[in-house]
């Protein structure tokens, strides 16, 4: 029955939560835990009356009471405090949802109230008191992990058991001969220092928990900023890839469209210029015809009328096909039809071949200073022709007496072609409008019949064979123009076959 | 002396070859042909049978490229020099050209001076994609 009432009071330690969940030690933490004794007492009351002694209530209550009242046994003082105290820690525990840690410290509770149930002759002796309050303290610190501070409460404890020693006071405190009003005296002593030890301990806790807690909140406001942002982030981030794919469409589209436009206009130019040769075909042919006599001889003003028609002609086919490749120039889409083993001497001498007729009548010598073999190229055959063509009309055209020469050879991997004439030269301030668009030099100009594309897409083909173009001139006294195109290219045969 | 086949539905085109055939009557024998109707029949019933083909390329009812294949089906042909006679000289135009397996280009207009040399080097079996 004893060993029941005990136990019934040691659940009197649910008042004690309040003393330890309490904020500061001091007076304030002690007036808590008088509230929390006393509402202890009442319910280790209802829980003895109701729950422990339900056969006997009004017996079992009057022990209790009268055990609170009449007689403070220092048994019953030691079992509430410690009971009151590992009470409190469950409370706290479940309070805090360490479920585990509250099972650990009932665990402990029960095993202080059996080992206390069993010392006894010494239940009473006020010694126990003293031992058990570093066993509280050590509790409450060790729960905590504050590892120092319970090395601190047991040297303080040992300490005062020292005290006590020194004092000869042990000897008759465990004596058990005790007065009531001694026993009465040291138990509410004890008591108060149990008190206080715990509301300090659990206090100085309590701060260390209120910093653990403010920590745990500043981390949480942390964490919650951290996750709003990483949020607005994602959002952000899905904008943007949103916005990306977007651009990528209308990019696309935008391709799309631009390409298509590219198509027309090459199917434009494609068929414009089948629908200009094509009438030229019989222009400047139907016109020779006449010139030589094949249907007849005409009559000097005749012959010069049909000549004004070829000329005319092949004027015009010289512009459809400036304007067509400086289209292409333009556009970008200048492709050269690379072929290998070009044979550049036969192409240079095409060359001198067609412009020979411009110099009939003119007393220019045309010379060509070929070496006998000039090594294999690769290139676009009709543009190197194109170039050669060009530069040699030029220097045929500008000349009106003297010579024009042409000159080939190699050195250091490239081929140099040179077209040397004796013509008036270039102007030192005409020198940029030679590689101009529809620029021409002031000779160019009086002269008449140019487009002032001829030159600059030259140098666009010779730049597309990864070569230089260039020119040295001296007015009055001549123009050389230089080809220089590398033996080794990166360009590559469309096709060998 | 070569025997030219010669495909053109443009009448000028037509006239300047036979023009320039009547100049130069040692170099070649021209037979013409205003359209491709039943090119293939025509072709193999030709005698003699032609040593080189110019074909137009906008030629109807069969294009040029279609005529290649037709005259390529055959054996005897399949080595006879097929060049296009044609107006359509783009850079890709040529490109479609080549692929196709034709064995040079003659671009109209004609520069008939070079006509000759043209003829003499595609007989020679070269390819020839001069365009002026």
């Amino acid at each position: 029955m004893a060993a029941i009432t005990r136990f019934a009071k040691s659940l009197t330690a649910v008042g004690f939560s309040y003393a330890d969940e309490s904020d500061q030690h001091t007076a304030r933490g002690l007036i808590r835990m008088v509230w929390g004794v006393m509402i202890a007492m009442i319910l280790s009351l209802f829980l003895s009356l109701f729950v422990l002694s339900p056969g006997t209530p009004q017996n079992a209550a009057l022990r209790v009471g009268a055990l609170y009242i009449t007689r403070p046994h220092l048994f019953h003082i030691v079992a509430f405090v410690i009971t009151t105290g590992a009470t409190g820690l469950i409370v706290q525990a479940i309070r805090r949802g360490e479920l585990r840690r509250a099972c650990v410290t009932f665990v402990i509770l029960l095993l202080a109230v059996v080992v206390l149930n069993y010392i006894p002759q010494r239940y009473d002796d006020p010694i126990v008191i003293l031992f058990s309050l570093p066993l509280i303290a050590a509790g409450v610190l060790l729960r905590e992990r504050d590892l120092r501070n319970t090395i601190v409460a047991i040297l303080i404890t040992l300490l005062v058991l020292l005290v006590l020693r020194m004092l000869g006071l042990t000897e008759s405190l465990s004596r058990g001969s005790l007065g009531p009003e001694e026993t009465f005296a040291y138990s509410a002593l004890a008591l108060i220092v149990s008190g206080l030890m715990i509301s300090y301990f659990s206090g100085h806790q309590r701060l260390l928990l209120d910093r653990n807690l403010t920590l745990t909140a500043d981390l949480r406001e942390l964490n919650t900023a951290l996750e709003r942002s990483k949020a607005e982030l994602q959002v952000a981030n899905a904008d943007l890839e949103k916005r990306v794919y977007e651009r990528t469409e209308q990019l696309l589209l935008a391709t799309q469209e631009a390409e298509k436009a590219n198509q027309v206009k090459s199917a434009f130019l494609a068929s414009m210029s089948h629908e200009l040769r094509t009438p030229l075909n019989a222009i400047i042919n139907f016109s020779k015809f006449l010139r030589n006599g094949v249907v007849g001889p005409l009559q000097d003003e005749q012959l010069e009328l049909v000549v004004g028609i070829t000329d005319s002609g092949e004027h015009l086919l010289n512009l459809i096909n400036d304007v067509l490749d400086m289209s292409k120039i333009e556009s970008g889409s200048l492709k050269l039809f690379v072929e290998p083993d070009l044979d550049v001497r036969d192409i240079i001498e095409t060359a001198i071949r067609y412009t020979r007729p411009m110099l009939a009548e003119k007393p220019v010598e045309l010379q060509q200073e070929l070496p006998p073999s000039l090594p294999l190229m690769v290139g676009d055959r009709k543009r190197l022709l194109q170039i050669f063509l060009n530069i040699l009309a030029n220097a045929c055209k500008f000349t009106d007496q003297g010579h024009v020469r042409v000159k080939a050879m190699t050195e250091d991997g490239q081929l140099l072609v040179s077209v040397e004439d004796t013509g008036r030269g270039i102007d030192p301030s005409d020198t940029e409008n030679v590689f101009l668009p529809f620029r021409q030099t002031e000779s160019g100009l009086r002269q008449g019949g140019g487009t002032g594309l001829g030159m600059p897409i030259c140098r666009n083909l010779v730049t597309a064979h990864e070569g230089r173009l260039w020119f040295e001139s001296q007015v009055g006294v001549g123009t050389t123009f230089f080809v220089s195109l590398p033996l080794q290219t990166s360009l590559e045969p469309a096709r060998s076959k | 002396m070569w025997n030219v086949l010669y495909v053109e539905d443009d009448a000028a085109s037509r006239s300047i070859l036979r023009l320039f055939q009547r100049m130069n009557p040692e170099l070649m024998k021209l037979t013409v042909w205003e359209d491709s109707q039943q090119f293939e029949e025509r072709l193999l019933a030709l005698a003699p049978q032609p040593d080189l083909i110019l074909l137009d390329i906008h030629v109807k009812p069969s294009t040029g490229f279609e005529m290649l294949i037709m005259a390529r089906k055959h054996s005897n042909f399949d080595r006879v020099p097929v060049v296009a006679l044609t107006a359509s000289v783009m850079n890709e135009e040529i490109e479609l050209l080549q692929k196709a397996g034709f064995q040079g280009v003659i671009a109209k207009p004609l520069k008939l001076e070079e006509f000759p040399v043209v003829v003499e080097h595609i007989m020679a079996g070269q390819k020839t994609w001069y365009v002026w």
